[in-house]
């Protein structure tokens, strides 16, 4: 037999050469080639040679072929015979491989895995001083075998716990230890450890608290939190540990490491939730007096939540299997001690420990349902005799932010599942305080001076608890409350008490959820009576009321009345004329409210498209032609606002209607007897222009395949053309603006590839001076740069484009301007938006940025003097809105031209560019090192008291001041020492600026520059 | 010699602002007994040395603190090299020496200037003109906390300081930067804010926190307090001697009970102590309260200066030609007092000197042309040099 | 500083309690204030004012809200020092009422005299209660609240910090220490002391 040397020589330089060796050999013993006893007689020469090198590769061999074999193949006799000879071969290491894979073999009898075990023991008496390595394939042998052969062992009774624990003992890889936390949990569940638990507890108790850190490049990944898991569900897995463990944890309660505390409060609650009930309850008392100090004089935040958890668990414990609420009873006997103290505590409800004490009872009050009792019985009654003898406002809210607390636990004990058979059935024990807390609520709610703030927040807090809790209160007296929270908002003066109003809103809002109907029967009649019917002047109330109304409409019933309501109430209002802004802030609350549903299956679509789109348009057109008829809807604002409303709608309609709407977007749903559009004629009154906004939008909500009007290319085109004439003679900005949306909603959605040519052609017209120089050049320059907005945001190829707009920057006349327009190419824009059917180019913002910067910088620095600025202006234009990561290549071409750009007077460009350099610094500091001295002396002076006129506005000022704040903590402190100096004291005029914001941001930018550690402070 | 006030009133009228202010706080500039020169101090742990003719920046003292540098001194009665004792928050004296190659001229001036000393980093001049530096000579360790004020004996001879750790120290120089102490005196009750020697006589006063103000004679080879002049109601900042030649002609050359003391507080108000001549004869009767057997005196307070200022005044200054009096304080403003037959008035006011910035230090300077300046030191880094 | 907190239980006062400026809508609030909640259903970009018109004379609304001056006011002092941070307990001097707004008080050191350019010089007087009457602390607190004001406020203002009388044992030394502006110069150089104070301004960041 040959094999066994082949197998020998290939091993060290062919491993999987090796490996197939021995399985050739299994194949040969399957199809009886060969016999296992020749198998071994040729290992014989090699298993007794000297060199332990060699014995350990004949085992190797051995194992790999054992591995190999099906697992049938082998009788009872030859798995006898190997695991005996492996057994005997255990002191090198490699024999272990092989009796795991034996151990997998059917035929693997008990008495074969109590002799592989205790050859584990006999041979490992001292496993530590074998390396990590090759201590991992014994325990993986221990954990096999564990789960395999569980019976087997078990039938070894003390002898193996003895051997485990000893075999495992001194372990610290964490690798290994992962194992034997897993292996030695099970026996201690397991196995009858009642002799020996003390030793067991010892053996894992020795790894607390574990502060293992796993290396920078673990191959392995096990964390901490893994070990410390394992261990904590060893200790937690026998009550017989309970007398050693107890002890143990509270005396390393003291340490003063956070981690290690935190550890062995999470350790308390897994013994807490897996000990028996008596052994619980017999250390309770000990635990509560320990624990409560880590709750009571809170130190760290999460160590008293972990505290709570604690003594939340021994409570769940204790009222496991619990027949009644009898005061004898385990849980009865530990809650007594926590209710009296808590109630001690309570004595003195302004202190730091009444709002602990708190948290106490509401978290053992959720433990269970009779947990629950027993604290409401015990601590209710002194409660209320204390609230009632408090002396300050103080005092009182300490004590209804407790009754809070009680409160929650009530409604969340209300959630725990019941079961039937154990839980005895208790009445509520709030029932019996239940018209005292109603009125105690009440009154501490309304009654109180109005405006202790803080006090009423926590009555209404408990009121609405109060409503939350289910059965609780009757209907009538929910009524009550949703009336008291309906005051609050209406009646009170609005000045300083909005929390208070936005809770009481939050309130109702919540109870509308469980009792909608009280909500329409009380809220809704207060809130619409207090809806004035004509728009008052000055003081905007109804805004108050309209923003309750619009969150209360979260309920489907609800917000459909409120729509008709509105409707209804905009009818009269429209009527009895006054300032715009009251209609206006109707339709406001129309679109929040209509925003907040999908449209598209609302079953009054319809309707609404009837009177808000086609009602609305047709009144506004009325207006128009007849000023006396004119209402608030011919204002510009309030269009719109109209505008926007109508494009919710229109864009929620099916095709059919979109057609209609399509062809009527500038008749507006009026006769040509009486309405001539605005296209094609001249010297229109404003009235009629203002009807163009309704148009854009009405055009812009239209989808893409829906034709306009004019459906073939040519009249496309010459509609076009005759946009662009009306955008070119227009004075009123927003007349100019819809009329300038309606060219880019042509060009960019509904203008077929076709007729791009021709668009080109009319762009090169526009802006190359074809017109005269007169004085509406910039008009031109507007419709050019709004026309190449949506060509750049359609087409993939604009270099062309876009150089023809860098040439314009250069000219004395109107390169201003068009430096300025560079800012309206990549801004977002409501109409030319994706919802509206627009094509928004992903890499659009990229294109113009590759393009433009390199082009930008070159011209900027061979530009003359007088246009010099534009370029800046041009480039701080296209960087407002381009992402960082794009931006962060160009850094280096770009930094110089920023840092000159804070000279620029113009304080939309100083803002624009501080906020780019503001990003740079936090993205990529290490660019803006070199240039520090420089940036810092710009920023101080764009943050200095605008002496002169060209100084910088506040906004800017503050600007400035939070990018000066970045750089402590961005860029190296090494590159800012030597301008500490410098800045702190330049910002002392900053610290007298006239603006409160400004002086408030002076402040943190100094406390952050002062706060740069002296470089020889000892 | 007083001179003759002229009609109207007489105006303090800024001559020029020392060329780069450090920018950090400045405690006190001290005036070279005769060139015109003068040290400031600042809490950047740095002392700038200027030309009062050029007002420019002439050269820096640093590396030898660790923290601010309260106070300097420098030492009179030397030929062709200057010696300043610098006292600083780190508890230490250090002496620092410099050959006067005629400080004023100086060919590398121009290069001098341009350079910028502000920088914290900048360490004052390049390494190659190395006899230009100020050099380290010794330091004077002794005191726990921070040192308040020095003061070099009209001799030379003698240094005094004092600390917060309440004590006096006198060091003697016994040969090239050799120092030893004479005397630790440990009587006040409170933090020593100055010290002062009399212009001729072995006699020393300091001013503390605990309101006295304490003179230290040599008694055969022991130094003792020879009086406790109370009457301030708190702090006495600074106390400063009246000049030698301003005081009336024809007084016995040994004693001289003409020269007075001023002293000025934090109670707002500068008051002048003066000593009642002792007559020869019993010996003295009362219970002493000073160690017994040493020789003691009796200051009485002359006179109070005018009321002027409404915060703390921080510092005065004597002039020995004129024999007028400066103050100033925390209310920033700079009051020259002039006295006309023992009685005190108010010959100048200039408030807002320094802008809305405390002034921590004023003195008397010379121009060289015995033309007599005030410089004034404030919080603010700003040293300003007036006329009157 | 006593290991054992010397006053374990102090009285606490509920943060919305303490003295706020009261959120005054400005006369004028640019038209997003106006809105309120519906603010939501104006898309930003809808603000931005057009590109084209110089932004100068398009920020009409924000150029004159500049020319009114918000004068420093004792509210603005009590914000600068209330968040400070107690240094025994993790609460801050305001909710522990060792400084409240009326013990703030301001006042020009020389009578308005229209000579004067430069803005007026200002004394504050801010008094301190330390939470109980021999308090060791009650230095540390005060040179805490004066460092904090010295570096936030222009150099015209006098920062004198007191105890307020009757509610210490020593509180004469103390306020003779705090009035001394050398030795407090002296204690910002001493790194421990410093180390404390830092901590305690730490609560101060970001307010």
């Amino acid at each position: 037999m040959s094999d066994v040397r082949d197998f020998l020589l290939t091993i060290d330089n062919n491993k999987t050469g090796a490996e197939e060796i021995a399985h050739q050999t299994a194949r040969k013993l399957e199809s009886k080639q060969t016999s296992l006893l020749q198998v071994v007689q040729s290992l014989d020469e090699y298993i007794h040679d000297e060199d332990p090198a060699i014995r350990a590769k004949a085992v190797q061999y051995l194992s790999l072929v054992i591995g190999a074999l099906p697992s049938n193949c082998l009788t009872v006799q030859q798995v006898q015979v190997l695991c005996e000879f492996l057994c005997a071969q255990l002191e090198n290491g490699s024999a272990v491989g092989g009796l795991r894979k034996l151990s997998g073999l059917r035929k693997f009898t008990k008495d074969m895995a109590k002799m592989t075990i205790r050859a584990l023991f006999a041979n490992f008496q001292d496993l530590q001083i074998r390396s990590p390595k090759e201590r991992l394939p014994i325990f993986e042998l221990l954990n096999e075998l564990m789960s395999q052969h569980r019976a087997a062992l078990k039938d070894m009774g003390d002898e193996f716990v003895i051997g485990v624990t000893d075999l495992v003992s001194g372990e610290k890889d964490p690798r290994n230890l992962m194992i034997i936390f897993s292996v030695l949990k099970v026996v201690m569940v397991e196995w009858d450890i009642s002799g020996r638990a003390e030793s067991m507890f010892d053996s894992v108790f020795c790894y607390f608290p574990i502060t293992f850190r796993p290396p920078p490049d673990d191959p392995y990944g096990i964390t901490a939190q893994d070990l410390k898991g394992r261990l904590k569900d060893c200790i937690a897995a026998s009550s017989l540990f309970a007398p050693f463990a107890f002890p143990q944890l509270i005396d390393k309660l003291d340490s003063t490491s956070p981690n290690v505390k935190k550890d062995v409060l999470q350790a308390i609650t897994a013994c807490a939730s897996s000990y028996s009930v008596s052994v619980i309850s017999n250390y309770s008392i000990t635990l509560w007096d320990s624990l409560k100090y880590e709750i009571l004089n809170v130190q760290e935040e999460d160590l008293a939540e972990e505290a709570l958890l604690s003594l939340q668990a021994i409570a769940i414990r204790l009222s496991d299997s619990l027949t009644s609420a009898d005061p004898k009873s385990h849980l009865a006997r530990y809650l007594r001690p926590i209710t009296n103290e808590c109630n001690e505590q309570l004595q003195e409800p302004q202190h730091k420990q009444a709002k602990p004490a708190g948290q106490i009872l509401s978290s053992l009050g959720t433990a269970s349902a009779t947990a629950y009792f027993l604290i409401i019985k015990s601590v209710m009654p002194p409660l209320m005799t204390m609230y009632q003898a408090a002396d300050s406002i103080t005092k009182q809210r300490a004590l209804l932010e407790v009754l809070v607390q009680l409160f929650n636990a009530a409604i969340l004990v209300k959630t725990l599942p019941v079961v039937p058979s154990s839980d005895p059935i208790l009445v509520e024990p709030l029932d019996s305080f239940h018209d005292r807390l109603f009125e105690l609520t009440s009154q501490a709610l309304m009654s109180t001076t109005k405006d202790e703030v803080s006090f009423r927040i926590v009555a209404l807090t408990a009121l609405l608890r109060l409503c939350s809790l289910q059965g609780y209160l009757k209907d009538n007296e929910i009524g009550m409350a949703v009336q008291y929270f309906d005051e609050i908002v209406l009646e009170e003066d609005p000045s300083g008490r909005d929390d208070l109003k936005n809770q009481a809103i939050q309130a109702l809002v919540e109870i509308s959820k469980a009792k909608p109907h009280l909500i329409m029967q009380i809220t809704f009649p207060a809130f619409m009576a207090r809806l004035p019917d004509s728009s008052p002047p000055g003081k905007n109330e109804y805004l108050i009321t309209l923003e309750g109304l619009a969150q209360l409409s979260v309920e489907k019933s609800i917000s459909d009345t409120l729509v008709r309501r509105l409707l209804n109430r905009l009818d009269v209002v429209l009527q009895t004329g006054g300032s715009p802004t009251y209609p206006q802030a109707l339709l406001s609350t129309l679109i929040y409210v209509l925003t907040r549903r999908d449209l598209r299956q609302d079953p009054n679509l319809s309707f609404y498209h009837g009177k808000l789109v086609v009602d609305l348009a047709q009144r506004v057109v009325q207006g128009a032609i007849d000023p006396t008829k004119s209402t608030a809807l011919n204002e510009e604002a309030t269009l719109e606002i109209l505008g926007r409303l109508m494009n919710l709608i229109v864009r929620a309609l099916d095709d059919h209607r979109q057609n209609s709407v399509a062809l009527q977007v500038y008749t507006l749903f009026t006769d040509e007897t009486v309405w001539t559009p605005v296209p094609y004629q001249h010297d229109v009154p404003l009235p009629y222009r203002l009807t163009m906004i309704l148009s854009t939008s009405l055009i812009a909500s239209v989808k893409r395949e829906i034709p306009l009007a004019h459906n073939s290319v040519e009249t496309g085109i010459t509609h076009l053309k005759e946009l662009i004439r009306l955008s070119s003679i227009e004075e009123s900005p927003s007349v100019r603006l819809a009329i300038l949306r309606q060219i880019a909603l042509m060009v960019n959605k509904i203008l077929p590839p076709s007729s791009l040519p021709t668009i080109l052609d009319l762009l090169e017209g526009l802006s190359s001076g074809l017109h005269p120089t007169t004085p509406l050049t910039e008009n031109a320059i507007r419709t050019t740069f709004w026309i190449s907005k949506a060509l750049i945001l359609r087409l993939a190829s604009v270099s062309e484009i876009l150089t023809h707009l860098l040439n314009l920057i250069s000219s004395p006349s109107h390169g201003l301007s068009s430096a300025r327009g560079f800012a309206l190419l990549l801004a977002p824009d409501e109409i030319l938006s994706k919802e509206n059917g627009a094509t928004i180019r992903l890499l659009a913002k990229q294109r113009v940025f590759t393009i433009c910067i390199p082009r930008l910088a070159t011209d900027f620095r061979n530009a003359d003097p007088a246009v010099k600025q534009n370029y800046l202006i041009a480039l701080s234009g296209i960087l407002k809105y381009v992402p960082t990561d794009v931006l962060m290549p160009e850094i280096s071409t770009l930094l110089p031209l920023l840092l000159q750009s804070l000279d620029l007077p113009e304080p939309d460009v100083k803002a624009a560019t501080i906020e780019t350099l503001s990003v740079i610094l936090v993205e990529s500091p290490e660019a803006v090192e070199e240039h520090m001295a420089s940036l810092v002396t710009r920023l101080l002076k764009a943050a200095d008291e605008p002496t002169s006129s060209t100084g910088s506005s506040a906004r800017v000022r503050q600007s400035a001041l939070r990018c000066l704040r970045l750089a402590p903590g961005k860029v190296k402190e090494s590159k800012l020492l030597p301008l500490k100096g410098k800045v702190t004291w330049g910002l002392r005029a900053c610290l007298d600026d006239r603006k409160r914001g400004v002086r408030k941001e002076a402040i943190e930018c100094r406390a952050r520059w002062l706060g740069l550690d002296e470089p020889d402070s000892e | 010699m007083t001179t003759s006030s002229t009609a109207g009133p007489v105006s303090i009228t800024l001559l020029s602002s020392l060329a780069e202010p450090s920018l950090h706080h400045t405690w006190l500039t001290a005036a070279h007994p005769t060139q015109p020169l003068v040290a400031t101090c600042s809490s950047d742990k740095c002392v700038r040395v200027y030309s009062l003719k050029t007002s420019s920046h002439l050269s820096t003292i640093n590396g030898g603190h660790k923290r601010s540098i309260r106070t300097c001194a420098w030492k009179p009665g030397l030929k062709g090299e200057n010696v300043i004792a610098t006292g600083s928050f780190d508890a230490t004296v250090g002496i620092w020496r410099r050959w006067d190659n005629d400080l004023s001229l100086r060919r590398s001036d121009v290069k001098m200037s341009e350079e910028d000393f502000t920088g914290a980093n900048g360490n004052g001049n390049t390494d190659e003109d190395d006899d230009d530096e100020w050099r380290f000579a010794i330091v004077l360790e002794g005191h726990e906390s921070e040192v308040k004020s020095v003061s070099w004996s009209a001799g030379g001879n003698l240094l005094a300081t004092c600390s917060r750790d309440k004590s006096v120290w006198i060091w003697e120089e016994m040969g090239d930067d050799d120092y030893e102490t004479v005397a630790v005196l440990q009587e006040h009750e409170g933090d020593v804010k100055c010290v002062s020697w009399h212009p001729e006589e072995l006699l020393l006063a300091s001013s503390s926190y605990d309101d006295d103000i304490r003179l230290w004679r040599e008694d055969v080879d022991d130094w003792g307090c020879v009086s406790i002049l109370r009457g301030h109601e708190s702090t006495v900042w600074a106390v400063e001697w009246e000049g030698v030649k301003s005081t009336a002609q024809g007084t016995s050359s040994t004693e001289n009970p003409g020269i007075r003391l001023a002293s000025c507080s934090d109670d707002q108000t500068i008051r002048i102590w003066r000593k009642i001549p002792k007559e020869k004869g019993p010996p003295q009767s009362k219970l002493s309260i000073i160690r017994s057997g040493s020789i003691e005196e009796e200051w009485v307070e002359d006179s109070q200066l005018p009321r002027a200022h409404v915060r703390s005044i921080y510092s005065i200054g004597w002039s020995k030609n004129t024999g007028r009096i400066v103050s100033t304080g925390g209310d920033g403003k700079i009051v020259v007092y002039i006295e006309d037959q023992g009685s005190w008035s108010v010959l100048a006011e200039n408030d807002g000197a320094h802008g809305v910035s405390e002034i921590n230090h004023v003195c008397w300077a010379h121009m060289g042309d015995n033309r007599e300046v005030i410089v004034s030191t404030a919080e603010d880094g700003s040293v300003k040099v007036w006329a009157i | 500083m006593s290991d054992e907190t010397l006053n374990a239980n102090p009285a606490i006062r509920n943060t919305s309690d303490l003295p706020s400026r009261r959120r005054q809508t400005s006369p004028h609030s640019s038209k997003q204030h106006a809105l309120g909640l519906f603010s939501s259903t104006v898309p930003a970009c809808a603000y931005s004012p057009d590109p084209f018109t110089s932004s100068t004379s398009s920020d009409e609304e924000n150029s004159d809200d500049d020319d009114i001056v918000e004068p420093i006011d004792e509210q603005e002092i009590y914000d600068l020092i209330a968040p400070i941070t107690d240094p025994e307990h993790p609460l801050t001097l305001g909710s522990l009422s060792v400084v409240n707004l009326p013990d703030i008080h301001l006042t020009p050191l020389f009578p308005p005299s229209s000579s004067s350019t430069s803005p007026p010089i200002t004394v504050l007087t801010v008094y301190i209660t330390p939470t109980i009457t021999h308090c060791s602390l009650a230095t540390v607190i005060g040179l805490g609240v004066r460092v904090r004001l010295e570096q936030a406020l222009p150099s015209r203002f006098r920062v004198d910090v007191r105890i307020k009388e009757g509610t210490h044992s020593t509180a004469e030394q103390v306020n003779k220490q705090l009035g001394d502006k050398e030795r407090v110069a002296a204690a910002l150089e001493n790194g421990t002391l410093m180390g404390v104070l830092r901590k305690m301004l730490k609560g101060c960041e970001g307010t």
